[in-house]
């Protein structure tokens, strides 16, 4: 008889017709485990199967439609996270504003199922728990002034698939597009729109272009909501919206400052 | 090699079979492509630097890049593992190959040849293992050169030796979305198969000839480059990213499969082929060859820098700075370290925290200004990633006034190291523009020293049971009447961990479906201490392992193990083990003693007659770049004295491909097929696949012939591996993951 081994994926149904794959199937799902020991491959790989039939069983949310009264009920700032690529939005409560030895004050984002990101100033130096993550990254950050201050180098740090880090250093020019006046939620912000045009310099290849885009109120505004620390210090000028390249993997966000 | 004997042999912890049912079930194996989107607007995504590797080159028949049935002298992107099958005119070849270094590869094939009706055997299998080394790279004028030893160490069926040059052009794009072609142009020189037709020249005069059915498996060099050179050649020529045709002129006669034998009929030298890139690891091709087959293949390349899904973990928590909330004096005394109740809380507060990031309090040590604590981490694979979040729960929840923070990850009950970080370095460079080699340039490692006297242990870990259910598989290869065979179950694990370090664990194993107890009966001169396979599969309900462990740590740089009781399903009996491992230090050095007996086939609670003494010294040494270098020397299972070397490439995601051959004193004639012991070796990580974190992987250990000499015991629990992920190299290659 021929060989019949397939080094892929098929041979579970060669072996044993497709009653024993389906019976190995059972078992997967059988699988269990109790206690502080660590639990075997096939008990993690059947949680696994488990919960992604559940995801797909599960009802999508619906889309969320807000109002400025139900922003202005909101215990936190919020930001509005759009991930362009997977055409995902995602809401991010204020859980830290913070300085370090650094100029700029650092703010950091988190949302309900892990997922944070963390800027400077407005600008985003980190993201965390998504698959792609930003590890970190340098901006151009000056005092508390919202946006990016000068144009010249930003370097980024990003996980690659073997748990290592990978630089991604590019030169910005920073330019300013004028006045804009922005609709957020019912409530109109007169700001000034910033572009950072950047490139990276690869050797021999064609070079590789960022645009990072940021809408930064004109006036100072007094907060009409609750009363924090980060809306306090920041009573004269926030980056109200933006958009930002977050790596290879994340690709750019769209990012709006939902705070009253 | 020849003929197969079949066994099964389960390095880790589970095998192919669930990784097939896994693959099938959760993993997107979709079409997309990477493609280069040409002339992206700026400020699109495509426009932005991106990590996607170049498209994978084609492959062969045999596995290697290359055209239809001739190689070419391209690579593959570094690290990656191709898995592939071709078939035509009654011969089928499953091939892996896995690019060890940028411009090395080898491969390892079996195939199976129809209608060959020579040495006894209706359709003949073979094994066998070829190595490719690119001899320089492509230049502006220059081609790319390699060089190929094609089934180099076995009986050599498909023995062949070849230089061969390729050079890439670009040709016009076909339509305007789509961006330029590529043609590929190679042409060669082969010895060998390759030399078989056409020949121009002669080296050395007549080349020895290939004798089906002998012991095979040693390097047949006196032939490498002997004989007939023929040249050969081709074209492949890709319009798109998806579609590549292929032509070439084959210097391969086919003497024994058309003249020898009558497996098919060569008409024609020459041979065409169309491919079609199904998704970024998916290729497949259908093939007209040598004027009257009809061929088809299937590749797989898995670049294991390139996870099928990225690990997501939830964002550990920020660290906040003292100076956010210790404002005044009194946040900052260390009177709460006289105060055992104080202590309490905060213990209870760090081991809730630590629950939360999956991780696991073994002690904490509270000092005015230092705190260690000890953890056990079930989650992350990597140590480093377990280490930070460890790191910022302390930051968050100890009192101000501790400001050198231990961690220290433990192993089996013992410390296996410690990172000394100041909590001031964690609150200053969470969010440095380069937080990650900020932190490793002032974080300390060292060996974990003794725990204080004082140090509060966690409540709730000791005594501690364990159990889980599982599903099992046990594959056993190469048996010439069927080549793949397999046993699936369930298994019922117990363990019992009365203090730290000690450990009483067990596996009931129940098979539902197999035939491995149909695989042939041993026809081994040595003690049967491995081929006895099928005397053991033909026993349903099995003890598979019963045992007592216990690890500690006897002295500076030293760990030690020793267990007693059925260690595996062949083997029972005392087994000790010390390891000499600085933490700082590349190289370790292992003494192993074991006293085994050989179990009953039944595997309950008798033994047979076979008692020995199976001992080594081993070396290890990390070698850079992820490489792992093992040296064992020693008395094996039958009694045979030799050595072992193993290499290993371990990547920091957990993927791990490896090699190993074993020289003893036993001769050829008696160790049988293959001449000595040799397979190689791979584990496929859980996280990687599912993008979500896990220390668990899926391992196969592969040999050609199983048999009886250069054979181990598998101890539950050796020390080297998971003590190495704690130590200096491992932490520092993934320093990325502290923060993450």
């Amino acid at each position: 008889m021929s060989m019949q081994i397939t080094w892929a994926f098929g041979w579970a149904k060669w072996a044993f017709g497709r009653r024993a794959a389906c019976t190995l199937g059972l078992v997967l799902l059988a699988a269990c485990a109790k206690g502080p020991g660590e639990p075997s491959a096939e008990v993690e790989l059947s949680q696994a199967i488990g919960q992604v039939i559940r995801q797909r069983l599960a009802p999508k949310p619906e889309p969320l439609v807000l109002t400025r009264a139900m922003l202005d009920a909101q215990a936190v700032p919020h930001l509005e996270v759009v991930l362009e690529d997977q055409e995902l939005t995602g809401y991010l409560g204020l859980l830290l504003s913070r300085r370090d030895d650094l100029p700029g004050e650092i703010t950091h984002w988190s949302a309900a199922d892990g997922t944070a990101l963390i800027f400077r100033n407005g600008m985003l130096i980190a993201s965390r728990g998504m698959a792609d993550n930003l590890l970190s990254a340098e901006v151009a950050a000056k005092g508390l002034q919202p946006g990016p201050a000068h144009g010249g180098q930003r370097s980024y740090q990003l996980r690659s698939g073997d748990f290592s880090a990978r630089q991604v250093v590019l030169a910005c020019v920073l330019q300013d597009l004028g006045p804009a006046t922005l609709e957020i939620v019912e409530q109109s912000y007169p700001t000034r729109h910033l572009q950072e045009r950047c490139e990276s310099q690869a050797a021999g290849a064609a070079p590789k272009i960022v645009i990072n885009e940021y809408w930064i109120d004109s006036q100072p505004r007094p907060p009409s909501g609750p009363q924090t620390d980060y809306l306090a210090r920041h009573q004269t000028r926030l980056v109200r919206q933006s958009r930002q390249w977050a790596g290879p993997g994340l690709g750019y966000l769209r990012i709006r400052d939902l705070s009253s | 090699m020849t003929r197969s004997s079949s066994f099964t042999f389960r390095i880790a912890l589970g095998s192919a079979a669930v990784l097939a049912c896994a693959a099938s079930a959760t993993l997107a194996w979709g079409p997309e492509i990477t493609q280069e989107v040409q002339n992206p607007t700026p400020g699109s995504a495509a426009a932005a630097p991106r990590f996607k590797p170049l498209p994978p080159p084609s492959l062969n028949f045999y596995g290697s890049a290359g055209l239809i049935d001739m190689p070419s002298s391209e690579m593959l992107a570094d690290g990656t593992y191709a898995v592939g099958y071709s078939w035509f005119g009654g011969q089928s070849r499953y091939n892996i190959t896995f690019q060890a270094l940028p411009w090395l590869s080898a491969s390892f094939r079996y195939n199976g040849i129809r209608n060959l009706n020579l040495f006894g055997f209706d359709t003949y299998y073979d094994r066998g293992f070829d190595v490719r080394a690119r001899l320089w790279r492509e230049g502006r004028y220059r081609p790319e050169v390699t060089m190929g030893l094609q089934d180099f160490a076995g009986t050599g069926v498909y023995a062949a030796e070849y230089f061969v040059a390729t050079k890439r052009f670009q040709t016009p794009a076909l339509s305007r979305r789509s961006g330029p072609g590529t043609l590929k142009v190679s042409a060669g020189l082969g010895w060998g198969r390759l030399g078989s037709y056409g020949a121009i020249g002669n080296i050395g005069g007549k080349r020895p000839t290939f004798v089906g059915g002998s012991t095979g498996g040693e390097l047949s060099y006196d032939q490498w480059f002997r004989g007939d050179f023929a040249p050969f050649g081709g074209i492949e020529w890709q319009p798109n990213e998806r579609l590549s045709l292929k032509a070439e002129y084959s210097s391969d006669a086919y003497v024994t499969e058309t003249q020898v034998s009558d497996v098919f009929e060569r008409k024609s030298a020459l041979n065409f082929g169309l491919e079609y890139q199904y998704s970024d690891r998916t290729r497949l091709g259908a093939y007209y060859l040598y004027g009257s087959e009809i061929g088809f293949s299937a590749q797989f390349q898995l670049n294991p820098r390139q996870p099928i899904a990225p690990v997501v973990v939830p964002a550990a928590q920020p660290v906040v700075p003292r100076s956010i909330w210790a404002k005044t004096q009194a946040h900052w005394g260390q009177g709460w370290s006289q105060s055992q109740s104080q202590k309490t809380i905060y213990r209870d507060q760090v081991a809730e925290q630590l629950k939360k990031d999956g991780l696991i309090l073994e002690a904490i040590d509270l000092q005015g200004t230092v705190a260690e604590v000890r953890f056990r981490n079930p989650r992350y694979r990597s140590t480093t990633q377990a280490m930070g979040r460890v790191a910022r729960v302390m930051a968050n929840y100890l009192p101000a006034s501790v400001e050198t923070l231990r961690v220290t990850p433990v192993q089996g009950g013992i410390g296996v190291s410690t990172l000394e970080v100041r909590r001031s370095d964690l609150e200053a460079l969470e969010f440095d523009p380069e937080a990650s080699a900020a932190l490793v340039a002032v974080a300390g490692l060292s060996e974990a020293r003794p725990l204080a006297q004082d140090a509060l242990h966690s409540d709730e870990l000791y005594p501690a049971f364990s159990f889980s259910t599982g599903p099992y598989t046990r594959p056993s290869y190469f048996d010439p009447s069927r080549p793949f065979r397999i046993d699936v179950g369930v298994d019922l694990k117990a363990s019992y961990a009365p203090a730290p370090g000690w450990i009483l664990a067990g596996t009931l194993r129940q098979r539902l479906a197999g035939n491995t107890a149909q695989g042939r009966a041993s026809n081994s001169v040595l003690p049967h201490v491995r081929t006895d396979i099928s005397s053991y599969a033909q026993y349903g309900t099995t003890l598979e392992n019963l045992f007592v462990g216990r690890t500690w740590k006897p002295g500076q740089n030293l760990y030690a193990r020793a267990n007693i009781g059925l260690f595996e399903t062949m083997f029972g009996g005392v087994s000790g083990e010390v390891l000499w491992k600085p933490v700082n230090s590349r190289l370790a050095l292992g003494v192993e003693g074991n006293y085994v007996i050989q179990r009953d086939y039944d595997q309950r609670f008798s033994f047979r007659d076979y008692k020995t003494f199976t001992g080594h010294a081993s070396a290890y040494y990390e070698m850079g770049n992820n490489y792992i270098l093992q040296l064992d020397a020693g008395r094996y299972l039958a009694g045979d004295y030799g050595g072992t070397v193993s290499i290993d490439r371990v990547f920091n995601n957990g993927w791990k491909v490896g090699g190993f051959f074993t020289l003893t004193n036993v001769s050829a004639a008696d160790f049988g097929e293959g001449s000595f012991d040799k397979g190689f070796r791979f584990t496929m990580p859980l996280d990687w696949m599912l993008g979500k974190p896990s220390r668990r992987g899926f391992g196969l250990t592969i040999r050609p012939t199983q048999r009886d000499g250069g054979q181990r015991v598998a101890v539950p629990g050796r020390l080297y591996g998971g003590i190495r992920a704690s130590h200096r190299a491992s932490l520092q290659d993934q320093a990325a993951r502290f923060w993450e």
